[in-house]
């Protein structure tokens, strides 16, 4: 891939904590990978494999314990507060402020980016339209289920027009329904141009949404391709088998 | 001025804004706990208690005490928020991944602190002269000091929840909070004596409670509002509690980076 194509740039990236029994966790061991514009970047994994811990590192909540991102061409520390006004992060856990209603919670959302008042009125009311949160912006984020909740997490995180979104497992936990819900959102962000980085351990969801995916495993990465190359390649239907194959594969290895 | 100046100012201010929003109602309980703590310890110790020997001025005493420990017994309250937002909605980590140095965002929480404990420090003095009376004569305070003084012990006790944070690392930690360090540091930290009658019968102990940042709030609210004698220093306390706040910000920052890992 050529260098002018990438977005974000990860540069081996390896991430070690502490357990709080004192041992050394290695989450990622050395992650290389190149995210180009526009795209929806799928990062596929079984629980623990070390997808929530490299999109915080791409969010800059946590440090990389060697290796580097870039954001074109630069590191992202070199002018974090440039880097952070142009990305979106919606974590896994929903954490919407409990005190403000959600209405506030998007209000505020966009004065810490320094939107204008009007700036504001028009995302909000566009927002506000896109996930259909109008009959809850009253509301406190306990009043509401989890896939409002979701849904507000995602528009806050869209409320400064960011030019990468970084989703952590947004559909985990819902209602099939209200999950294809929440995808066609995720498509739509496509269509104005928004890069995003959707971590999932839904394959399906991967599937449908994800222009190329990456398949993490015990902090490495296994396979970056298209879901349609991947599907050709591994001879399978759907992203499941490709993804159960290769696990047989690697635990095979690990036995030999 | 650069930019990231102008970004941390701006979202210091709208931070502090979405804490505001809801201080009426936060402020109005928080008012009348202290009412109730304060109005019963003063008229008890002003009143009931000349009864046991007790001299007449120990009611604006011990009204020193409960301006210099307001912000300590918030600092409980405090370091339950933090803890249970970091162990549960996380709403922190929210702000740590916008356009900021985390020395704004935690700007925001001390200020928001600092305002609650003021505020309740503040009206504290016209309640207290109703109950005390001619006990407390307002003419005697040196107002400037005491302003100064209460503005910095707040802002230490403001800054600590960040420290207690960092060491009090789950909900089930925080029962230790109240019993193993507040409470032995009011009752050392001069609560119901000066440092000077301590000192005048057991000089070691009081040597000791020298390393009690309570003391010196205690003491240095005395000064202010009582007059200097019998008490240390005004400017020793002052200097004393602002070296205080320049460790416990450092320190503060930092455990809360470690405890986050945080970039």
């Amino acid at each position: 891939m050529s260098q002018s194509n990438s977005y974000i740039e990860i540069k081996n990236i390896k991430k070690s904590y502490r357990c709080t029994d004192g041992s050394i966790k290695n989450a990622l061991n050395g992650v290389s990978l190149v995210i180009k514009r526009g795209e929806v970047f799928g990062l596929l994994g079984v629980n623990g494999a070390g997808k929530t811990t490299l999109s915080s590192i791409i969010a800059t909540l946590h440090p990389p314990t060697s290796g580097e991102v870039l954001f074109n061409g630069e590191s992202i520390y070199s002018d974090l507060i440039a880097y952070r006004s142009q990305i979106g992060f919606c974590p896994q856990r929903p954490n919407l402020d409990g005190l403000l209603t959600l209405e506030q919670n998007l209000r505020f959302a966009g004065r810490y980016y320094r939107m204008s008042e009007s700036e504001i009125n028009d995302r909000l009311q566009k927002l506000v339209k896109q996930f259909e949160l109008g009959d809850y912006l009253k509301k406190k984020a306990s009043e509401l289920s989890g896939g409002y909740r979701q849904r507000f997490m995602i528009a806050r995180s869209l409320m400064h027009s960011p030019k990468l979104v970084i989703l952590d497992e947004p559909t985990v936990g819902l209602d099939p329904h209200i999950r294809r819900q929440l995808w066609s959102k995720i498509l739509e962000l496509k269509n104005e141009d928004v890069t995003v980085i959707l971590t999932t351990h839904y394959l399906d969801e991967a599937e449908q949404l994800s222009d190329r995916v990456c398949i993490i495993d015990k902090g490495l990465i296994k396979l970056i391709d298209t879901p349609e190359n991947l599907l050709a390649d591994f001879k399978k239907k759907n992203l499941e088998d490709v993804f159960l194959g290769l696990m047989h594969e690697i635990k095979d290895e690990n036995h030999e | 001025m650069s930019n990231n100046f102008i970004f941390d100012t701006h979202l210091f201010k709208q931070l502090l804004k979405a804490k505001l929003v809801n201080i009426r109602s936060v402020l109005v309980e928080r008012i009348i706990n202290i009412y109730v703590w304060a109005g019963s310890t003063i008229f008890v110790t002003g009143y009931l208690m000349q009864s046991f020997g007790l001299t007449q001025n120990f009611g604006p005493f011990q009204l020193a005490g409960i301006l210099a420990a307001v912000g300590l017994f918030e600092l409980y309250g405090n370091t339950i928020t933090l803890v249970a937002d970091i162990e549960g909605d996380c709403v922190i980590v929210y702000y740590l991944t916008l356009p900021s140095s985390i020395v704004t965002i935690l700007l925001s929480y001390v200020c928001y602190f600092f305002i609650i404990s003021m505020s309740m420090c503040f009206t504290l003095i016209p309640f207290s002269k109703l109950i005390l009376w001619r006990q407390f004569n307002l003419f005697d305070v040196a107002w400037i000091k005491w302003l100064f003084f209460i503005v910095l012990i707040n802002f230490f006790w403001a800054i600590l929840p960040f420290v207690l944070v960092s060491y009090l690392w789950s909900i089930e930690r925080l029962r230790l909070l109240w019993i193993r360090i507040i409470f032995p540091l009011w009752m050392f930290g001069g609560f119901q004596f000066s440092w000077m009658t301590i000192h005048s019968f057991a000089p070691l102990l009081s040597y000791v409670m020298l390393l009690n940042p309570v003391m010196y709030a205690t003491e240095g609210i005395r000064a202010a509002l009582l007059g200097q004698d019998g008490y240390i220093s005004f400017w020793i306390c002052f200097l004393v509690i602002t070296l205080f706040c320049i460790i416990t910000s450092w320190w503060g920052i930092k455990a809360l980076k470690k405890r986050l890992d945080l970039v």
